[in-house]
């Protein structure tokens, strides 16, 4: 514990050196102003931004990407709040109340105690994920590959059950994502595989170029067929900017329990804030003794949804820094940044770059500070991004995204593959597969098949490894039985909205 | 299960049958106890019978007959997309750029004015000026360096 403090105190030190601390402010900003946009998720707004962080050092582009994370997590709020359009699922819980908030002329509390609630949770994650993350990185520094391929496989599974749809539409989308994976020259042997002939295939398909294309053009493809199909009306923002007391009473303790629920459901692997945010809403509305105001502008729904989809962003990262292993769509993308910056998530990264880390999670905190410090005071501003015409932003997203596709290796190639991906996702949410699913077993497929065949390398060609290892074979078992166990689940006639 | 579903699922079978095709062709011999096609076989056949899952199980489901109805706005825009990669190392990033974001502003119901040519201009320039000065990324110029 005294290692730990020590080790966050250096964390400090970094995080609030000049170019850090305008790394945080700068994606914190970005963050919420593309977040904020009708439409465009967390996922989609960490995609689009990674190449402004190229040529940042290390620690900076990543802390701007955590910062951006947390931005976009809020920016979403206004959305649904004002427009009743969340900006990915775990917004959806928000929408509902915030949404009826707005109609009565509460806007103003609705953002305010959202972004508290966003703030306590931030910072409620954060210190679990200080907690908790060193001592799990030490227990990982044990696995073998096969103990990785078991976790990483089971992980995988596990969360095709969470992810949202049918977890048999899931499982295709994750193969096709390790299908995808696989292109290019394979390390071991120097064979090159699925490449066409191309040789700008032969390092692989760029991870940005599939992230930038199946989140940011698949989700303006969408758009215009969403846009198509309902008429968006902005209400005013109005009232108080400043909750009343009576309404800070109101949503104390839901803030209390949701930051718990959403740290603890965002450690769990494919759930994200989705499940973090639905679960904290339902627990209000049982404990709550008036649960009929509940869809009718409770501000404990909207507090509880908040504050638990942002407390999940902190749970996310720590399997993901600790052993290497996304847990949703955005942490998935958030990996896709790590790699490209030359940064290996993982059990080493504790012991090889404590420090990066650490200045990395006390910035966590810096961003969560400057998101409330922003966030109060520029509702009003950020709110006037709703009146720029789609007409105009769309086209710019995606100028934006085939810029960020080329910028990864100056590739046309990339350029090409950016808008194909894009036809990729929009494809799959028009049938209900998940891009998430997708996107998360292509960040961990060349992982995975290094880490089968080491393991089957060293116990001499025994597939059994995997079985006879506990640690592996619990988390297979677990992984597959979750898989069947959510696809009776999904016989029900209840439908889920894919992330 | 609607017929957009089953097309869709029944293209992913139709990859999964052309990457086992060409991962066969991976010299097996390569690698010590496992060869460099056998991930990837293993990855295809598991999307392969996933796949397989779906399209039998929802032969007993009852057919959904809502439409996919992809629009003309999302066919327009692949297409200008497309249009766009091609354009960019003849006509170079900025004027490419500008092009694509005045034809999509128009395609979107702006009306002719100053005004759409003005934001398209300026946008590609941001654009160019952020990547090009600030970051240092060189982007695509034409063949005569008018970019």
């Amino acid at each position: 514990m005294t290692g730990s403090l020590h080790l966050l105190l250096q964390g400090f030190a970094g995080a609030l050196s000049l170019p850090n601390l305008a790394s945080a402010f700068a994606g914190a900003v970005l963050g919420t102003v593309v977040g904020v946009l009708p439409g465009i998720g967390p996922s989609t707004t960490v995609a689009l931004l990674i190449p402004i962080a190229f040529k940042m050092s290390p620690d900076s582009a990543l802390i701007m990407m955590t910062a951006v994370y947390c931005g976009a997590m809020y920016g979403g709020s206004l959305t649904a709040v004002l427009l009743k359009v969340p900006g990915e699922a775990s917004s959806v819980m928000t929408a509902i109340d915030g949404h009826e908030m707005a109609k009565q002329g509460r806007a103003g509390s609705a953002l305010a105690i959202s972004a508290i609630g966003s703030w306590i949770g931030g910072t409620f994650s954060v210190i679990g994920l200080m907690l908790l993350a060193p001592p799990l990185a030490e227990f990982a520094l044990k696995f073998g590959p096969a103990e990785y391929f078991g976790v990483m496989a089971g992980a995988l599974l596990f969360s095709l059950t969470l992810i949202g749809g049918s977890p048999a539409k899931a499982a295709v989308s994750a193969g096709v994502g390790l299908m995808l994976s696989m292109v290019g020259t394979d390390l071991q042997t120097g064979v090159s595989r699925f490449t066409l002939g191309m040789p700008d295939l032969l390092n692989g398909i760029e991870i940005l170029a599939l992230i930038v294309g199946v989140f940011g053009v698949g989700e303006v493809l969408w758009y215009f067929r969403e846009a198509r199909q309902q008429t968006l009306e902005r209400l005013p923002l109005e009232g108080s900017l400043w909750p009343s007391p009576q309404e800070f009473r109101d949503s104390a303790w839901p803030i209390a329990r949701s930051s718990v629920i959403g740290f603890v459901a965002g450690l769990l692997p494919g759930s994200g804030s989705t499940l973090a945010s639905i679960t904290a809403y339902f627990v209000e509305k049982r404990v709550s003794r008036h649960p009929e105001r509940f869809g009718h502008g409770a501000i404990e729904g909207v507090a509880a949804a908040e504050t638990a989809n942002n407390a999940a962003t902190g749970g996310a990262l720590i399997p993901l820094l600790t052993l290497g292993i996304p847990g949703s769509g955005t942490t998935a993308v958030l990996m896709g940044a790590l790699l490209m910056f030359g940064i290996r998530p993982g059990p080493l990264l504790f012991t090889e770059q404590s420090d990066l880390v650490w200045t990395v999670i006390a910035s966590l905190y810096v961003s969560n500070v400057m998101l409330l410090a922003l966030n109060l005071p520029l509702i009003r501003m950020f709110v006037r991004i709703l009146d720029i015409p789609p007409r105009y932003l769309m086209p710019m997203i995606l100028a934006l995204a085939a810029v960020g596709g080329f910028a990864a290796n100056n590739s046309l190639t990339d350029v090409g593959l950016v808008f194909a991906f894009g036809v990729l996702g929009y494809f799959m949410r028009l049938t209900e597969y998940s891009p998430a699913a997708l996107v998360l077993a292509f960040v961990l497929g060349e992982r995975m098949e290094q880490s089968f065949r080491q393991a089957v390398e060293l116990s001499g060609g025994d597939l059994t490894v995997f079985m006879t290892s506990p640690i592996s074979a619990v988390m297979l078992s677990v992984g597959v039985g979750a898989l069947l166990w959510g696809r009776r689940g999904a016989r029900s006639p209840e439908v889920s909205t894919p992330a | 299960m609607r017929q957009a579903e089953r097309a869709f699922t029944w293209t992913i079978l139709a990859f999964c049958v052309a990457y086992v095709l060409d991962a066969t062709t991976i010299d097996m011999r390569l690698g010590q106890q496992v060869s460099a096609a056998a991930f990837p076989l293993a990855a295809a056949a598991f999307t392969a019978v996933s796949s397989v899952v779906l399209l039998v199980s929802s032969r007993r489901a009852r057919d959904l007959d809502r439409p996919a109805d992809i629009g003309r706005t999302e066919v327009l825009f692949t297409a200008m997309g497309f249009a766009y990669w091609l354009s960019l190392p003849w006509l170079g990033y900025v004027v490419a750029t500008s092009l694509f974001l005045l034809m999509g502003t128009l395609s979107l119901g702006e009306r002719v004015s100053l005004r759409p040519f003005a934001v398209s201009i300026g946008t590609a320039a941001a654009l160019w000026f952020v990547f090009v000065f600030l970051l240092g990324v060189p982007l695509p110029d034409p063949p005569l360096g008018l970019g």
